[in-house]
């Protein structure tokens, strides 16, 4: 499991801080995490892998604080995407970036290439491995990013962002991927996303940051269910959630079964019609 | 050099009661610099330098900051005194054998080497000053209102993004490669850092070419001081002297003991 325990931390000189946070992520669970712009997600992720150090609390990973594991073990188990991709790839292709940290974990010089070229196939880019990295486009880059970190196959992996400028199929393939991650390897997984309809989707958990602190965490369902709370964060519901309660308020269709994804609207919606018993 | 604009510095006043006129600063500066590239006479460098460093400590800069700040002078100019020292001159002071050869430790080679590691570290500090008292926004305005042609603002506008672009580049190379097990480990680790100046030069070459296209677009003007150039006060010209005189005296102090 791996843990903020009561976290705080400031940037020297800077006014934002996080307060006391608590999180939690188990292997083969998928935590989203969600809140306005500047909301304190990335400097949570870097305190979750330790690139950043609390000044109270701990960041520790199966109990075991972060700043006692020694740093070979720590970044094999656990992984982290940047936002932005310019600053995680620095080879000039892709393969060599993503043999980079595969030359690092001591593999046989045989499988590096097969692993690197799998795992660039796994995000689509295995078509462009040898393209000078400066030529691809920025989802392109994004998919070798993760590439370069999947390949690594951590056991808990942070992300922040990943879908924000993938292609909507893309991305939609990408939150698959993670799912079978997930329950294939067992990996937890950390999301930074704006995405909200992607969250009740593919996300097990969420919890929402507002300025800094953690206002709420729980099941999706129920985390959306205080909608109050999430419009307090600069936050909005699932448009077909959205949609619903439009519905039942304007519209005065009666009310239905809460909604979060196309599938549970379709069935909440085929009840009201008296389609579905 | 490119260490004297570093960007989070750029607008600090520390410990002074009010914030160092930038005229006054540039005036002394250019003027300190002119003196020393051209005067090679040590009781001029090490007034200058005494100066400098008492200012910059006085005014707030770390002791080990100002350390860090003048570490690449520091190495070059050791390296010079070192060179110069052991190649230049025909008057040995001493001679030393080490494995059947000779190493000789010349008079003349000593003192242009001290002269020349003088020379780099004072000239360093002046600009340490320059860059630590007066904001990059400030000193371009200066270079404005003394009608400096346009390609030479764009130039050092270009010069001072382009030096906080490398240690930006750098670090974030570095975080990269640490999250991917880069550094565990001796030769790993050499093996990053060695990756990682074969990369930096690239990356910054890449960004500095964005970083120009977008100026471009935005005809380098937002980015830029405004147009009108500041009003050029006499107290500034009147200070700047008075800065220089306190300068003389120092030298000629210095020249005095020496005699
Ligand atoms: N390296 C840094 N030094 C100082 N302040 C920082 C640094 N990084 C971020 N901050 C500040 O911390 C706050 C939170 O930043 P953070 O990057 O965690 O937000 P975020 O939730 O990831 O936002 P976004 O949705 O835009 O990615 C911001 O106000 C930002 O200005
Ligand atoms: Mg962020």
């Amino acid at each position: 499991m791996l843990s903020l325990e009561g976290v705080s931390f400031r940037y020297h000189g800077q006014a934002f801080s996080v307060e006391n946070v608590h999180l939690e992520v188990r292997r083969g669970e998928v935590l989203a995490l969600v809140g306005a712009n500047g909301s304190g997600k990335t400097t949570l992720l870097k305190l979750l892998i330790g690139l950043l150090k609390p000044q109270r609390g701990e960041a520790t990973l199966d109990g075991v604080p972060l700043q006692k594991i020694p740093e070979r073990e720590l970044f094999s188990r656990v992984s982290m995407v940047f936002q932005d991709p310019e600053d995680q790839i620095f080879m000039p292709t892709p393969l060599e970036d993503v043999g980079f940290g595969l030359v690092n974990q001591v593999i046989d010089h045989k499988e590096i290439y097969d692993i690197a070229i799998q795992a660039l196939a796994s995000v689509g880019m295995e078509g462009k491995s040898t393209v000078p990295v400066r030529n691809l486009s920025h989802g392109e880059k994004k998919r070798v990013a993760l590439a370069g970190v999947l390949a690594m196959r951590p056991q808990y992996l942070l992300l922040d962002e990943p879908t924000a400028g993938l292609d909507p199929m893309g991305s939609y393939r990408f939150m698959e991927l993670l799912c079978h991650l997930k329950t294939e390897q067992g990996m937890g997984m950390v999301v930074a996303t704006h995405d909200m309809d992607m969250i009740p989707v593919f996300c097990d958990r969420m919890a929402v940051l507002s300025k800094g602190t953690c206002i709420i965490q729980g099941p999706v369902k129920e985390v959306f269910s205080r909608k109050e709370l999430i419009r307090q964060a600069d936050l909005r519901l699932p448009r077909v959630t959205h949609l619903l309660e439009i519905l039942s308020q304007k519209d005065g269709f009666p009310d239905c079964d809460p909604a979060l994804t196309i599938g549970q609207a379709r069935r909440s919606l085929r009840r009201v019609i008296g389609l579905e018993g | 050099m490119e260490s004297t604009f570093h960007p989070s510095e750029a607008t600090f006043t520390g410990r002074l009661a009010r914030p160092a006129r930038p005229g006054t600063v540039i005036i002394f500066v250019l003027a300190g610099l002119t003196l020393v590239l051209s005067r090679p006479r040590l009781p001029l460098y090490l007034a200058v330098s005494f100066f400098c460093v008492c200012f910059l400590l006085a005014a707030g800069m770390g002791i080990l900051h100002l350390l860090r700040r003048l570490s690449a002078p520091l190495a070059i100019s050791g390296a010079l005194l070192v060179l110069q020292a052991f190649s230049r001159g025909d008057e040995a002071i001493f001679n030393l054998r080490v494995w059947g050869i000779t190493i000789s430790l010349y008079r003349e080679g000593l003192h242009t080497g001290v002269l020349l590691a003088c020379r780099v570290i004072c000239a360093c500090l002046l600009l340490a000053f320059l860059g630590f008292l007066v904001p990059v926004q400030e000193f371009l305005v200066f270079l404005r209102t003394m009608k400096v042609p346009e390609i030479f603002i764009i130039i050092s506008l270009m010069v001072y993004r382009f030096s906080g672009l490398i240690l930006e580049e750098a670090a974030r190379i570095r975080e990269a490669q640490r999250l991917r097990l880069g550094y565990a480990g001796f030769t790993r680790g050499v093996r990053s850092v060695s990756l990682l100046g074969a990369c930096l030069f690239l990356r910054v070459n890449d960004r500095s070419e964005r970083i120009y296209e977008a100026a471009r677009t935005r005809e380098v003007g937002t980015s830029l001081p405004p147009r009108t150039p500041r009003k050029w006060s006499m107290k500034e010209s009147r200070e700047a002297s008075l800065y220089l005189l306190a300068l003389l005296v120092f030298a000629a102090a210095g020249w005095m003991i020496r005699a």
